[in-house]
């Protein structure tokens, strides 16, 4: 009965195991099939001209602090680099323990500011509004702590333009970042919301808020991170994008039409991924009420930043990141294999779910049963090697492509070393790296299934800058 | 059975994999060769293009210089100067283009089977206004590929003004393209184009992406001889995106004030409230100042901005700060003046918190 049970599971592995890499590999040719048409558009696109034409729709950055003493006035400045013809920088200081709103008032000059604004999402209650004597482009929130969400939703509140960027306070857009990520905006107007690449700056040089030497950090957390980082992006997000099917716009940096996040009620606060949430509600929203829309990945346009290097915050990253998905599927199930929700609902939603949310289970039990498996003597050898290589293979082939593209397109890492290193990251991660994330995504499951949903904090260190 | 499968599956992963990490190596090669080349080409080029504008040499003296491998980087390196440059400099680098071979070359590659390769070629002849490229625009007029539609359709444009219909029926033919591509294809056109599109327009154009693009390019290139047909397009159009480009158009060409602005003004469409009172201030009538006092209560945000703007632009503002201390005046319209007097006054003019929040 044991012995069937596990023939069962075997055979059970097997077939997801061929499920995943198939979606993986219909994702990756679908990703270099994009990318290079990609490409090809963005030679034929005149940025400067786009905008001198007045054709640009003016735009909000909404940056939400929370206790970013360390990072907070690069940050600021990178976001004043930033080069858009109409647009407002909200910081709001979300209730910060530390020095986040001194460090404004004394960097930028703020004083009290009467800025007029209508409640049209429900927040914590709003302190002080601050205009810069400096950058009158510039203002601060400050109000009372009540979560990156609720903060995000006061910025909706104050903001005066019809485009939203939602950005880290720790992240650096690079100078064009915006022009480029709007793009979508101006040439289709059923576009909602876009997401720009994000990269990992540790180890790059920062100077006056901007990144002006790309390198590869020598920590090694960080280093499998960039690889990571590189198959999210590269590879990932651009094989959804034809689909329309883009489950995630990164926190660090989305454009959101204010309307659409106006229509589905704002960022929830109860949630701890709230930007996915956002993106799989506005999905739920149009697709279910049948009215068209665009969701759009664009990958050229980067916004820098900080990773985590010490293990300890790295789980911590990842916990909430497993929660955040959990909390944002579980929000939006009428979507789970909705024939009326299209693609989004028979092959996104449920890939997320089997493969994403739960993938960490079949992983480490899988690992369980190998353990169990060895005691009992039921290992077959040579199908064990062979699957085993065939995992950690697809791993590489995965992270491979992924180099690959980066490449085919925009070629950021200029030292030919850091490419061979992060391949060779890219190789080892298979060996105690992944199985370590499953694990941790694993753990997170379970303290939310528990109820345990906290998302702790994360340190930064800030960019190591220079000038 | 299985274990052959699985093993046939690894060694192919693994070449996979191998051969992926080859190409990574070979474009790193490439790239690092190429743009070694690159750089000392384009600082060869630099040199004959300032002896070529100091009359130093002469274009053909350049051209033979320019070895056959090198065709690619003059193509690259000629690009934005032809964009921008008119008159005698740019007719020497046409030459230069011709005698180095450079436009015979890419007549080739217009031929070629490489979709990028032949809208690049077509794009560059384009805008040398290469007679001898017309022929080959068809297959890119009727392309469902919206980058080889758009050089093509641009390079028709930059050829002859005689083009506009055909140009016109290019893009009525399809929807994919958007306004500021429009736009960028009749700017080739030059300012010659508005009268060619005012006749369409007055002989009723039929689809209402073509009279927006029209509308926007009259604005673009502030003709004045269109203020009829915005007229027109103001009082009787009963598109509403019509009327806010009519309206839009008025205000960029900065037109006197006419009875119609005011009309809008009281159109339930808010956009077309904010787009009338947004014209009122560029028509720059003082004594019509008070038609945007009522705007100031309007139940929407822009227009009680652009209302206030307005008020600002055209009222003395003596007058404004009358209205913020009126007790009796509505709180919304009080608030939005106070905003766009500090932000009209500066940086260093924040008026110090009341309590609005």
């Amino acid at each position: 009965m044991l012995f069937q049970l596990f023939t069962f599971y075997n055979w059970t592995v097997l077939i997801y195991f061929f499920v995943l890499n198939g979606i993986y590999l219909f994702l990756t040719i679908r990703a270099f099939l994009e990318i290079q048409r990609y490409v090809h558009h963005l030679r034929s696109v005149n940025l400067k001209r786009i905008f001198e034409l007045g054709f640009y729709k003016p735009l909000t950055v909404i940056a939400p602090a929370y206790n970013e003493s360390a990072t907070i006035v690069s940050s600021v400045h990178s976001l004043l680099n930033l080069q858009y013809p109409e647009f407002e920088i909200l910081v709001i200081n979300d209730g910060s323990t530390d020095q986040t709103l001194e460090v404004l008032k004394q960097e930028f000059r703020l004083v009290p500011s009467n800025r007029v604004y209508q409640v049209k999402l429900k927040t914590q209650p709003v302190h002080a509004v601050y205009g810069s004597l400096l950058f009158p482009q510039l203002h601060v929130v400050d109000k009372q702590n009540g979560g990156k969400a609720d903060a995000l939703n006061a910025g909706v509140n104050f903001s005066q333009y019809p485009l939203l960027c939602s950005i880290d306070a720790d992240s650096v857009i690079e100078t064009d970042g915006l022009l480029r990520a709007t793009r979508p905006f101006l040439e289709d107007k059923l576009v909602i919301a876009t997401g720009g690449t994000v990269r990992i700056a540790n180890g790059c040089k920062v100077t006056n808020g901007r990144v002006t030497e790309v390198a590869l950090s020598k920590n090694p957390w960080v280093r499998f991170q960039v690889v990571e980082y590189l198959r999210a992006f590269l590879f990932g997000r651009m094989g959804w994008n034809n689909l329309n099917a883009i489950m995630v716009i990164s926190g660090a940096f989305g454009i959101f039409l204010k309307s659409a996040v106006l229509t589905v009620g704002g960022y929830r606060k109860d949630c701890i991924g709230e930007d996915m949430e956002l993106v799989v509600r506005m999905h739920r929203h149009y697709r279910l009420n049948k009215i068209p829309y665009r969701v759009v990945f664009v990958p050229d346009p980067v916004c820098w930043t900080e990773a985590p290097e010490e293990h300890q915050v790295l789980c911590k990253q990842r916990k909430r990141w497993q929660k955040g998905l959990y909390d944002s599927l579980k929000a939006n199930k009428p979507l789970f294999f909705n024939p009326r929700a299209g693609v989004v609902g028979l092959l996104a939603y449920p890939f997320f779910f089997f493969f994403e949310l739960l993938g960490p289970v079949v992983e480490i039990l899988g690992y369980g049963v190998f353990v169990f498996s060895l005691f009992m003597g039921w290992v077959n050898w040579p199908f064990a090697l062979l699957f085993l290589s065939m995992a950690i293979l697809l791993g590489v082939l995965l992270s491979a492509s992924s180099l690959l593209l980066e490449e085919l397109s925009f070629r950021r890492y200029p030292k030919t070393g850091d490419i061979l290193i992060l391949f060779l990251y890219g190789i080892l991660e298979n060996f105690g790296y992944r199985q370590l994330l499953a694990w941790w995504r694993l753990i997170a499951l379970l303290e939310y299934v528990i109820g345990k949903r906290s998302w702790g904090e994360m340190n930064r260190k800030g960019f190591s800058t220079s000038g | 059975m299985i274990i052959p499968i699985l093993t046939l599956i690894v060694l192919c992963v693994f070449v996979l994999t191998g051969l992926i990490f080859l190409s990574i190596l070979r474009l790193r090669f490439k790239f690092k060769k190429d743009n070694y080349h690159r750089k000392q080409a384009f600082a060869k080029m630099e040199t004959f293009l300032l002896s070529l504008f100091a009359e130093e040499i002469l274009p053909y003296q350049w051209a033979v210089r320019i070895p056959a491998h090198e065709l690619g980087y003059l193509q690259e390196f000629l690009l934005p100067y032809l964009e921008s440059l008119k008159g005698e400099s740019f007719e020497k680098l046409v030459a230069v283009a011709h005698y180095s071979g450079l436009v015979k070359r890419l007549l080739q590659e217009a031929n070629s089977a490489k979709d990028w390769e032949q809208a690049q070629a077509i794009y560059f002849l384009g805008l040398i206004r290469e007679p001898q490229v017309l022929p080959l625009l068809q297959t890119g007029l009727d392309s469902d590929n919206m980058f080889w539609f758009y050089p093509s359709v641009i390079a028709l444009a930059r050829n002859d003004l005689q083009n506009l219909p055909r140009v016109l029926e290019a893009l009525r033919n399809r929807s994919d393209w958007t306004e500021h591509l429009g736009v960028s294809i009749f700017a080739e056109m030059g300012e010659e184009v508005c009268p060619a599109l005012l006749t369409a327009l007055s002989k009723g154009e039929t689809s209402p992406k073509i009279e927006r693009l029209a509308l926007a390019v009259l604005a673009h290139f502030g003709y004045q001889g269109a203020e009829a047909i915005l007229k027109e397009y103001i009082l009787y159009s009963k598109d509403h995106e019509l009327q806010i480009r009519a309206l839009r158009a008025w205000n960029q060409l900065k037109l006197t004030f006419f009875e119609g602005i005011a009309s809008a003004m009281k159109n339930p469409d808010w956009e077309i409230r904010a787009a009338a009172v947004t014209a009122l201030s560029s028509s720059g009538a003082v004594d019509q100042a008070l038609l945007a006092r009522p705007l100031l209560r309007d139940s929407n945000w822009w227009v009680r901005l652009r209302a206030a703007q307005t008020m600002l632009n055209l009222s003395p503002r003596e007058e404004l700060h009358i209205m913020l201390d009126n007790p009796l005046e509505d709180r919304y319209a009080k608030d939005m003046l106070r905003y766009i007097l500090t932000r009209e006054g500066g940086a260093t003019c924040v008026i110090p918190t009341i309590h609005v929040l």
